[in-house]
């Protein structure tokens, strides 16, 4: 019996985010076994910078959420390939769905968990911290404390780093789905380039491009659109693959 | 090539195999996994709130990081330069002896050899009296000038003893100091990404005797003579 109801992309959208987010728990549980393993690595400090002169001996211990962040990064680029495999893409047709309104969930999902994944790995610090003095007697140096503006900028920054990871992991996915030989020898040439052929510039700019912007407002716009772009590009390879395949 | 160029390939299959495992264990959907896993994200994040609330009340010392470039102040110019040690900022002078002389006796000065410049002056304006001052420059470590956390751990020790003034090193100290940085993207947009290429330098360490100019001096270890 077919249906007559107008169910709009926005709603169906929207049904399938909330199914994915109760379907695709584990990623959440992935996230924190990851975020307790960079606890547990900084736990004498993410850096350290050691002196040595005639009198003294210096030993400087850095806390900071990089270690978790840097995990975090990973596993967003991680996550958004695995959820492009087979497994979880055959779970989008219990749904009255086509691959537009999967994709859109699909992103939906990403952009919530790269924000909690943002978020949490900030935190991460604070455990680090608060271990610090249950353990150690010496106060810690509080180093240049930020300005708020300077502090939105760099939660949002963290949560764009994550959602870029999450966006070249899920193009790579859809790519992996679509054609299994490019899909290999991409990481194999960016890998071989750059041990085999040592310095090229593709890194170097691309370093140069996102990771030394100082500019909020560009960095924003350049991520933000290199983010649609290349989920504009899963989208349209996806329509290349043939149904369930 | 070494094992440590392989090192981020060998990370990141271990990142696969640990999200691989989670996700496939979210597969068997034991009865209410989802609930469960829900709790356990849950206090997970409640554990970071509390430890961030609790970092609120900590004791912190607080420091400006500041560019060591913009403090660029070689302290042996004046001394051994064109400069003259009065002009140097009083700041850097951090402490000083007097000791009483005889000008019948000579004066045997032992000093170390090492890490600290000894300068002597020989003056007019000192009557059977010799004045010591040591001068320390800020050494920077990280944007952090450390000085202010070792300052007197690493002064000289200046004795004066039977016409003998002897100057020696301290023990050798080692500290462990604890910071809470900024992370990447925070520096990214922030004046500390500027500070990256004047964030280190040593700082110099220089002790000066300032003697009159009818007392003897019989050195014993490297010192400079100041406009001889």
């Amino acid at each position: 019996m077919m249906s007559f109801n107008n169910i709009s992309l926005s709603s169906i959208v929207w049904k399938q985010y909330q199914y994915k987010q109760k379907s695709y728990v584990g990623m959440y549980m992935s996230l924190m076994v990851l975020q307790l393993i960079a606890i547990l690595i900084s736990i004498e400090g993410t850096l350290y910078t050691g002196e040595t002169t005639d009198v003294f001996t210096l030993n400087m211990h850095h806390y900071s959420a990089d270690v978790a962040f840097f995990f975090t990064v990973i596993w967003g680029g991680i996550s958004a390939t695995l959820l492009t495999t087979k497994g979880y893409w055959v779970e989008n047709f219990m749904f009255v769905t086509n691959r537009l309104s999967n994709h859109l969930a699909n992103i939906m999902l990403l952009t919530t968990v790269s924000i909690v994944g943002g978020i949490t790995a900030l935190l991460t610090k604070y455990v680090n911290v608060v271990m610090h003095y249950m353990l150690r007697d010496e106060p810690i140096i509080q180093i240049s404390t930020l300005e708020s503006s300077e502090l939105i900028a760099g939660v949002l920054a963290m949560i764009l780093y994550i959602l870029f990871a999450c966006a070249i992991g899920y193009v790579y996915g859809i790519i992996l789905q679509w054609n299994r030989f490019i899909a290999i020898v991409i990481p194999v040439l960016l890998v071989g380039l750059n041990f085999g052929l040592g310095y090229i510039g593709l890194y170097a700019t691309m370093y140069d491009f996102y990771l030394q912007e100082t500019s909020f407002l560009l960095f924003i716009i350049k991520v933000l659109v290199t983010i649609t772009g290349l989920f504009g590009l899963a989208i349209v390879l996806s329509n290349r693959k043939e149904e369930l395949k | 090539m070494g094992v440590l160029a392989y090192l981020p390939l060998l990370i990141l299959l271990l990142f696969v195999a640990i999200i691989f495992g989670v996700l496939k264990l979210s597969k068997h959907r034991f009865r209410h996994y989802h609930q469960y896993v829900k709790f356990i994200f849950l206090g997970y994040v409640s554990l970071l709130l509390i430890a961030a609330g609790i970092s609120i009340f900590v004791p912190y010392n607080e420091v400006v990081k500041s560019d060591a470039k913009k403090t660029d102040i070689f302290l042996n110019n004046y001394f051994a330069g064109d400069r003259h040690w009065q002009d140097v900022d009083s700041s850097y002078q951090q402490k000083q002896w007097e000791f009483s002389v005889s000008s019948n006796q000579p004066l045997h000065i032992v000093s170390p050899d090492g890490g600290m410049d000894v300068y002597v002056e020989r003056t007019g304006d000192l009557q059977n009296k010799i004045d010591i001052r040591y001068f320390q420059s800020p050494h920077f470590i990280n944007g952090i000038n450390v000085m202010q956390f070792i300052e007197e751990d690493v002064f000289p020790i200046v004795t004066f003893q039977d016409s003998q003034l002897t100057i020696r090193e301290p023990k050798s100290i080692e500290k462990n100091f604890y910071t809470i940085q900024s992370e990447l993207p925070f520096k990214q947009f922030s004046e500390e990404s500027n500070l990256s290429d004047g964030a280190f330098r040593d700082g110099e360490r220089i002790l000066l005797i300032r003697a009159s100019e009818d007392i003897e001096l019989k050195p014993d270890g490297n010192i400079t003579y100041i406009n001889q």
